[in-house]
């Protein structure tokens, strides 16, 4: 994969010269990008959909949509919030299309009462999030895994600025209650 | 309502996010750009044209079928005048 720069220049340039190379058709200079956001890319795919190959799939498929669609982009600074709608709607397109269920179909509180964690489970964040609605999942993830704002989160979904207030609280208030059930095993860790 | 976060959950989110070993995923991912596209959207384009060619065929037999009785009639009608006409055109 050749490019108008050498490897290690490419390596240490500023994004917005390696994304100006990629969207005039530079394959190194989109490897590169690849290769700097792809953990995060990656991260937030996971802690939607919870299972790792799939989401490392929906990461690929949004990198080769990112690839050809890269002369859309009206703004360098802009590239982040970008790939985050398209992994947005890549995801909203698996769920549209039924390919996997992706939400537990249990009540949070009948969880957390009723199913205690096993001795040794240990604290899963993705499984939490997996027995919350795909909505609710959706603006607790950009809230707290992206830091946006609940304007924000309207905008980049779509949703009532009001609703997405609503998942937010009702969302942090049962990953709350979820998480809790953890905690004892936690607590006994630190005092082994 | 503000936009404040819980700390405890914001804790969990970040601990969550650790950087992800990327050799094999960005192998892979190169791979699927190196893939000839042209092929797949050629293939692809091929398919769609000989569905709407089938469909187009389909709709073409199953109309005829579909006409209401004065169609019918109209048409035999028009029929019938354009063979008269081409009739007396080649006399």
């Amino acid at each position: 994969m050749k490019s108008t720069l050498p490897g290690a220049a490419l390596g240490q340039a500023d994004e917005r010269a390696v994304l100006a190379l990629a969207i005039c058709g530079d394959a190194a200079a989109f490897s590169e990008l690849v290769r700097r956001r792809q953990s995060w890319l990656r991260n937030l795919l996971r802690r939607l959909c919870r299972d790792p190959t799939l989401a490392d799939d929906l990461a690929q498929q949004v990198l080769l949509q990112a690839w050809r669609s890269l002369r859309n982009l009206r703004s360098a600074g802009a590239f982040g919030a970008w790939l985050r709608r398209l992994a947005i709607n890549t995801w909203r397109t698996h769920l549209r299309a039924g390919k996997a269920p992706l939400t537990e179909d249990v009540d949070a509180d009948e969880t957390a009462a009723a199913e205690p964690p096993m001795p040794g489970e240990q604290l899963d964040l993705d499984r939490a999030l997996s027995r919350l609605s795909d909505d609710e999942r959706l603006c607790i993830v950009l809230a707290y895994s992206e830091g946006m704002s609940h304007s924000e989160i309207s905008d980049a979904t779509g949703l009532p600025l009001g609703t997405v207030k609503s998942h937010v609280k009702r969302g942090a208030e049962r990953l709350r209650t979820l998480l809790q059930a953890y905690r004892p095993i936690e607590a006994n860790r630190h005092v082994r | 309502m503000s936009d404040e976060l819980d700390p405890e959950l914001s804790r969990c989110f970040a601990e969550a996010n650790q950087p992800l070993p990327d050799a094999e995923f960005h192998a892979r991912l190169i791979g699927r750009l190196q893939q000839p596209y042209g092929w797949s959207a050629l293939s692809g384009a091929v398919i769609r044209g000989s569905r709407a060619a089938l469909a187009g065929l389909a709709v073409g037999i199953a109309a005829p079928f579909r006409l209401r009785f004065g169609h019918i009639g109209l048409m035999t009608v028009s029929a019938a005048a354009l063979a008269i006409w081409a009739t007396l055109q080649s006399a």
